[in-house]
Formats: structure tokens, sequence, C-alpha cells
């Protein structure tokens, strides 16, 4: 066989190789994206009943609460609160009393250990339906 | 050069055009979709995060496939693999002194015990991969509830 066909053919191998290479990685990410996109669907269903995290907040605004545990902030979840989002408090440092009061987003502080019932969005997004002050900060 | 030299070096290529290749493909779509992406990839690793321990779904049971379960609950559904580390238990009534926690009892159950029509309280765990894991599913059927 001549040099030249040798290198035609070896070029063109390679551009098939490459070809069938590009699909196999377009069809490898396209079933991973698909099979994520499909699961977030399935979690923000009516079916899954509920979602619930706990930690300590880390930081808090009138409209969100960035959750962390043992202060990592590397491993933080961020809860959106919504007008019918109830926010309870249980320790009433002066009756020392643990019945549920309904208390408002403005009362939660940075350090305040809380758990949370969330709901996820579709679009990943998660909101509290209820969260509990489990600690109190003065 | 000789004939096996060559067929050797043209493997060679063909195997490292096909793996730059892949890495090409994946990296290029992975552009495309930058955005939503990087969103799933961050809502995952929030909810695999040891901050949300469990996920519960309820739901009737109204397809079985294999080890596949579909839930129904409202018109929306999910179907869940319940693989062989899954613990299955069911409750049943046992009394009716009216305490409801004297009067329901808990039994081990197995897969085959779950029947289409039967009501599923199941525990999720999310993967970072975006893996739904069943940890646990516990029958209520027999409850009417």
């Amino acid at each position: 066989m001549k040099k030249i066909t040798i290198i035609i053919l070896l070029i063109f191998i390679i551009i098939v190789s490459a070809l069938i290479g590009g699909e196999l990685g377009f069809l490898v990410y396209k079933q991973v994206f698909n099979s994520q996109k499909e699961s977030l669907n399935a979690l923000s269903s009516s079916v899954i009943q509920s979602v619930f995290a706990s930690g300590e907040v880390f930081d808090v605004d009138n409209k969100k609460i960035i959750l962390v545990s043992d202060l990592d902030v590397s491993n933080r979840v961020i809860i959106e609160v919504v007008k019918e989002t109830q926010i309870y408090y249980y320790i009433d440092k002066d009756s020392n009393n643990f019945s549920p009061k309904n208390t408002s987003i403005e009362f939660i502080k940075k350090g305040h250990k809380i758990s949370a019932d969330l709901k996820i969005l579709p679009n990943g997004n998660l909101q509290a339906k209820i969260i509990k002050i489990l600690n109190h900060i003065d | 050069m000789n004939k096996k030299t060559l067929i050797i070096l043209l493997l060679a290529f063909i195997v490292i055009a096909i793996v730059f290749s892949v890495w090409i493909g994946i990296f290029y779509q992975k552009q495309k979709d930058k955005v939503e992406f990087d969103k799933l990839k961050q809502v995952f690793s929030i909810l695999s995060s040891s901050n949300i321990p469990l996920i519960s779904a309820y739901g009737i049971v109204t397809d079985i496939k294999g080890r596949n379960i579909t839930l129904d609950l409202s018109g929306s559904s999910i179907t869940l693999n319940i693989n062989d580390k899954s613990t299955v238990f069911s409750l049943e009534r046992v009394g009716s002194s009216g305490n409801s926690l004297s009067d329901i009892s808990r039994k081990n159950a197995s897969f085959e015990d779950i029947k289409k029509g039967d009501h599923l309280n199941i525990g999720l765990k999310i993967l970072s991969s975006g893996e739904i894991k069943v940890k646990s599913v516990i029958i209520t059927s027999s409850l009417d509830i």
C-alpha cells in the first residue's frame, strides 16, 4: 500500500472514531442530565410529602434562611420563606414554657437551631412549609 | 515500519481519538446547558447533604414492574426502585382500645408483600448524582387511613 493511501486511511479512521466518540459523549451526558431532571420532577410532585431539614441558621433575611451543619458553610441549605410558612418557637425564656408559639421570620437570628419541613419546587428551590425554632438566643 | 507496529499505532490513535472526543462531547453539551446543569448539581448537592436526613413519600401503588413501584397521589406519580437493602414493614391494626399507638403493630414484611392498591409510606435518601435511594417502605393499607 502506498504511503499516501495509509495516511488518508489513518485520517479517515481517526475522524470516524472522533465522530463516534463525540456522539457517545453526547449520549452519556444526556442520559445523566435527563435522569437528574426526571429525579427533580419526581421530587417536586405531590407524592413527596415531607422533606425534613435541620441545622443552625448561618444567615437570614426576610425571604430566605441559610442553614448549615457544624458551621460548615460548604454544606449549606438555602430555604425560601413565604407568607404561608408557619414559624414556631418552643422555648419561652421567661416562663420556661415549651408549648409552641407562632412567630415570624424577623424572630429568627443567626445561631438559632431550627428544623424545617420543606417542599421541593420544580426549579429545585426549597420552600419552607413549617419552621420550628429549637433554642433560645439572647 | 512493520505491519504489527502500524496496527498498534493505528489502534492507539483510534482509542485516543474516541476518548478525547467523548470528553469534548460531554464538555460541549455541559457548556450548552451550563445554567441548568449547575443548578441541578447544586440542588442534588443540597438534597444529599447531612442537613436533609430524610425525605418521605406517600402514595398508592398503581404499578409494579420487577422491583420498580409506581406510586400515585392526586394525579402525580413517581416510580421508585426498591432494592434488596430497603427495609419493608407493614403496619396492622391489632386492637380497638382507641389508643392509636397500642392498637397498631409493626411487622417485618418483604417486597413480595406489596400489592397494587397498597398505601405506602416510603423513606428516601437522595444521592449527589441525583439518584433516589429507597431506605424504608411501610405498608399502611390495613390501617384504613
